[in-house]
């Protein structure tokens, strides 16, 4: 789990990027949890197909800060992977968080994370599941 | 100095590729068709098209004929969009947005190559621009994105409605949460409709790889540069050329598998390469190559044949007919026999292995700023 420490949570809005590289299918969904619950909402998900997500606006800092989580979880399929043992050790896939007023000039916080072993689950040997839990501080 | 050239070949593939070996195709593996390659018009046909776009690709070319047991023949190839590009390599980018487009973008294809070649005493170096002027996709291949999108709309349908995520009654993070997942999406692999799915959605994809162009203009230009005895000094100008490829590809029957290709081609070149036993010196000539080839393209095997008149003189010509054969994905034979420009020594006969080391543009990205 990371977290992630805004600047200016009273003016900022929270923007969320996901990136990585992989030639087959997959599929990212957003959520949003309610801290201490497991209410879930889906804010964002994906392009049939592809499980990168552009920049969007994940929403008002103020409504994340200590009351919700952020969630991304991604699904690749790994079907065409001849190594999957080697392709789960190079799999990077990057989370960019980015606290701004969406008006011209420097972001007021940015961070870029990336998964981790522990975040990885293989629930079927042609499916790779990682999850990123980023908490807003 | 070709011992030198091909180490810094492999040092930069090292150094600049280092990584997972990529699934190598047979369009990564066709005889070099780079313009530091065909300007010396040694090998089996000189009328090409580039293949598939690689960001990088060397080429090493085992010709039987030569007996030694290391390739003689070397060709580099590098497409700088595909390396410096920060365009991201994933399912959409590589299949969807690539071949929706009706026409190329130019800089695209736009590829720098160099080549040392080795003819009896003779060591050749050359360098090469070339790139696509103009593509036209076929209809069948835009009808085939199209469907293949539908299909991905289905697929991530199917996910959504057996996953539902966000229904998980548990907090993220703790080992409950984990294993309801894990569940879920166990019970989606073992789905009959999932797997039925994600099988169409790969065999449509290898399907479009398929489709040839209706009509593409390449232009390519090289200059080569040549050494005798393995004498630094002797080192001089040996060719300039630039020339123009048209190609139309006729699909024969409903398989996107089977083609006959008919190419047009004008090249202008400047030689001097031919010694003058009269003048003890090299002659200069400059020529104008017009000719054409047809080519037929069964599954795996193809044999063209290709004439280029040489306008400025009087019976000089190339005539080679060429076969391409693919063993299987990282192999594939090619030959040639027939004749070269040149009055003597003009016997084009060539049968060889070719492979190859190709990559795309998998590269560490740059990080991104909103």
């Amino acid at each position: 789990m990371e977290t992630f420490k805004t600047k200016v949570p009273d003016e900022s809005k929270l923007f969320l990027q996901v990136n990585f590289d992989h030639k087959y299918l997959s599929r990212t969904w957003v959520q949003k949890e309610k801290i201490g619950t497991w209410k879930k909402t889906t804010i964002r998900d994906s392009n049939p197909g592809d499980g990168n997500i552009t920049f969007f606006e994940v929403g008002k800092t103020n409504e994340y800060k200590d009351l919700n989580r952020i969630i991304i979880i991604t699904y690749l399929d790994l079907q065409k992977i001849k190594d999957k043992e080697e392709f789960i050790k190079k799999m990077k896939i990057k989370y960019n968080l980015v606290e701004d007023d969406d008006k011209p000039g420097n972001f007021y916080e940015s961070q870029i994370y990336t998964c981790i072993a522990d975040e990885m689950e293989l629930p079927d040997e042609n499916i790779l599941v990682v999850t990123k839990i980023i908490e807003i501080k | 100095m070709k011992t030198k050239f091909i180490i810094i070949l492999f040092l930069i593939t090292i150094k600049i590729f280092s990584q997972e070996a990529k699934s190598i195709k047979i369009t990564d593996l066709e005889l070099p068709n780079a313009p530091a390659f065909t300007i010396l018009d040694y090998s089996p046909t000189i009328i090409t098209t580039p293949s598939t776009t690689q960001a990088f690709t060397l080429s090493l070319i085992n010709n039987i004929n030569s007996s030694n047991g290391f390739p003689t023949d070397y060709a580099l190839e590098f497409t700088p969009y595909w390396v410096l590009s920060q365009k991201k390599k994933n399912l959409t980018d590589y299949y969807i947005k690539e071949d929706r487009r009706t026409y190329s973008k130019l800089y695209k294809y736009l590829s720098f190559s160099l080549a040392a070649v080795k003819k009896d005493t003779i060591q050749n170096v050359s360098i090469g621009i070339r790139t696509n002027l103009i593509t036209v996709n076929r209809k069948e291949r835009q009808n085939a994105v199209d469907t293949l999108l539908t299909n991905l709309k289905k697929f991530a349908n199917l996910l959504d409605e057996n996953l539902s995520l966000d229904k998980n009654p548990h907090q993220a993070g703790t080992p409950e949460y984990k294993k309801w997942n894990d569940e879920t999406f166990k019970k989606l692999a073992k789905l009959k409709k999932y797997q039925e799915s994600t099988a169409n959605i790969y065999s449509q994809i290898d399907s479009l790889e398929n489709f040839k162009p209706v009509f593409t203009a390449d232009f390519g230009t090289a200059y080569n540069h040549f050494f005798d005895q393995n004498e630094f000094k002797s080192g001089k100008f040996g060719r300039y050329g630039a020339w123009l490829t048209l190609n139309t590809n006729l699909m024969l029957g409903k398989s996107n598998k089977n083609y006959l290709n008919f190419y047009q081609y004008t090249r202008y070149l400047i030689d001097e390469m031919t010694y003058d036993t009269t003048a003890l010196a090299y002659k200069k000539e400059k020529n104008l190559d017009v000719g054409a080839k047809i080519e037929f393209q069964f599954n795996d095997f193809a044999i063209g044949y290709e004439y280029i008149n040489r306008t400025n003189q009087k019976d000089n010509y190339r005539s080679v007919g060429n076969l391409k054969y693919k063993i299987n994905e990282q192999f594939t034979i090619n030959g040639g026999f027939g004749k070269n420009f040149e009055k003597t020594d003009n016997l084009v006969s060539f049968l060889g292995i070719s492979w190859g080391i190709a990559t795309n543009n998998d590269l560490e990205i740059a990080e991104k700023t909103k």
